[in-house]
């Protein structure tokens, strides 16, 4: 879908607060990729998310007025979204991976079953290499859904969404100097996670202060 | 952050590097350190191999369209899992508006009080022989404001002695005119004087006035369910 231009933008959150169910559907269109993965990669889970994802959707037209034209429409649908899929994770309370201290080598990352099926890669990437990427993106999945959450959304939004840091601080209303805090913590914290099962990382991978 | 010699950048400064978030005399002083630094260098190459990992993420694919039904209203919209609370955006009219609601209702409660204890100690004068029978002080029903209603009614055809202060309407002979002592305490006595009221009908009279105004407050002010 052709990248929405700031001034079509406008017009269709403006048609929205009006009442415009079309208008807002263009831009549910536009957006939905970005909340859905959000809510995704917060939760690991694909029914959990498209709910989330739907529910987000429904409370940001039934909240369309309270935006303010002119500001960042994607912070404010992400703020929507990170604090629904928060609350639904805090609600759930979805901690079927063992805290980063209780992991063993011999343990078995928990798998994400339905992470396998649900990838985008392209059909033209080599099979071994599909493979490797389909255990990396559980691997690094558990290791995102360790991180507390706060860290868990500022790393997602930062390096996953490619949010600035500015934009984030927006999206989680919090100064920029704790969105930096918050990024540099979860990154460090996924490190660790990533060197205890450094044998599923691909070669190019690997990290150099492996001590093997 | 200030870099200090012999000390190694935090996983934070280095975080920080990595996206290029730094201040030009940070920028600077990290670069520095990093050009002499191996254990630094290592440590940033390791946050850079993580960050590539998060980067190489495929996004997952939408399992359906989110849009949702034409026809549907601002209204209509309902979450999917009713069970599931949307969390409301914080409104800064509705804020403003439960403050006026809420400062008027106290208003006119307010108001209300005063008028009731108006009537009643209009009601305790007018009432034949009424007050004068009472020798001793009575205070306004359910101590709302005992302070402020303090009759000194000892017999019949007493009069009020000008030189002491007579809070409110207690003088038990309505033709004269009790003393008018200002009193910050005392609010019906400012009312009294803004209004000159010289008979217990006139204070009757504000008093039913007040009740009327505070209850009529109080109940449009009343927060009115919601609809859900």
């Amino acid at each position: 879908m052709a990248k929405l231009v700031r001034d079509d933008e406008e017009q269709l959150i403006i048609r929205s607060q009006h009442g415009d169910v079309n208008a807002f559907n263009q831009l549910v269109l536009h957006y939905q990729q970005t909340a859905y993965g959000v809510a995704f990669r917060m939760l690991g889970d694909a029914e959990a998310a498209a709910d989330v994802t739907q529910d987000v959707f429904i409370a940001a037209f039934r909240n369309i007025q309270t935006f303010r034209v002119g500001s960042s429409f994607r912070a404010w649908l992400l703020r929507i979204a990170s604090n629904m899929a928060c609350d639904h994770w805090r609600r759930i309370k979805r901690h079927t991976i063992e805290s980063l201290d209780a992991l063993t080598d011999e343990e078995e990352p928990h798998s994400v079953s339905e992470l396998g099926a649900l990838t985008a890669s392209r059909q033209d990437e080599n099979p071994e290499a599909y493979l490797l990427s389909q255990e990396l993106q559980d691997l690094i999945q558990c290791g995102l859904q360790e991180l507390p959450l706060d860290q868990r959304i500022a790393v997602i939004l930062c390096d996953i969404e490619g949010l600035t840091y500015e934009e984030i601080a927006a999206t989680t209303q919090v100064l920029p100097g704790t969105v930096r805090s918050r990024i540099a913590r979860g990154r460090a914290r996924l490190r660790i996670y990533l060197q205890k099962h450094r044998e599923l990382l691909p070669r190019n991978y690997r990290l150099p202060n492996d001590t093997d | 952050m200030a870099l200090h010699n012999n000390r190694h950048l935090t996983t934070e400064q280095l975080s920080a590097l990595l996206d290029k978030q730094l201040s030009s005399q940070e920028q600077t002083e990290y670069d520095a350190h990093m050009q002499t630094c191996p254990q630094c260098q290592s440590t940033l190459v390791d946050l850079q191999q993580t960050v590539r990992l998060l980067h190489a993420l495929p996004q997952p694919a939408l399992p359906r369209s989110f849009v949702l039904p034409v026809g549907v209203t601002p209204l209509q919209a309902r979450p999917v899992h009713q069970v599931r609370t949307v969390p409301q955006i914080p409104q800064r009219q509705h804020v403003w508006q439960s403050y006026m609601r809420n400062s008027v209702r106290v208003l006119s409660a307010i108001a209300a009080v005063i008028g009731l204890v108006f009537i009643l100690s209009s009601a305790l004068v007018i009432l034949p022989h009424g007050g004068g029978a009472s020798s001793s002080t009575t205070s306004a029903p359910g101590g709302t404001a005992p302070h402020i209603v303090t009759p000194h009614i000892t017999n019949p055809g007493t009069t009020c002695d000008r030189n002491h202060a007579v809070p409110s309407g207690a003088c038990s002979t309505p033709t004269l005119q009790p003393q008018r002592t200002p009193s910050a305490t005392n609010p019906p006595n400012q009312n009294r004087q803004a209004l000159n009221l010289n008979t217990p009908g006139g204070y009757l009279g504000l008093g039913s006035i007040l009740l009327l105004l505070g209850i009529l407050g109080v109940v449009l002010t009343r927060r009115r369910p919601r609809r859900e």
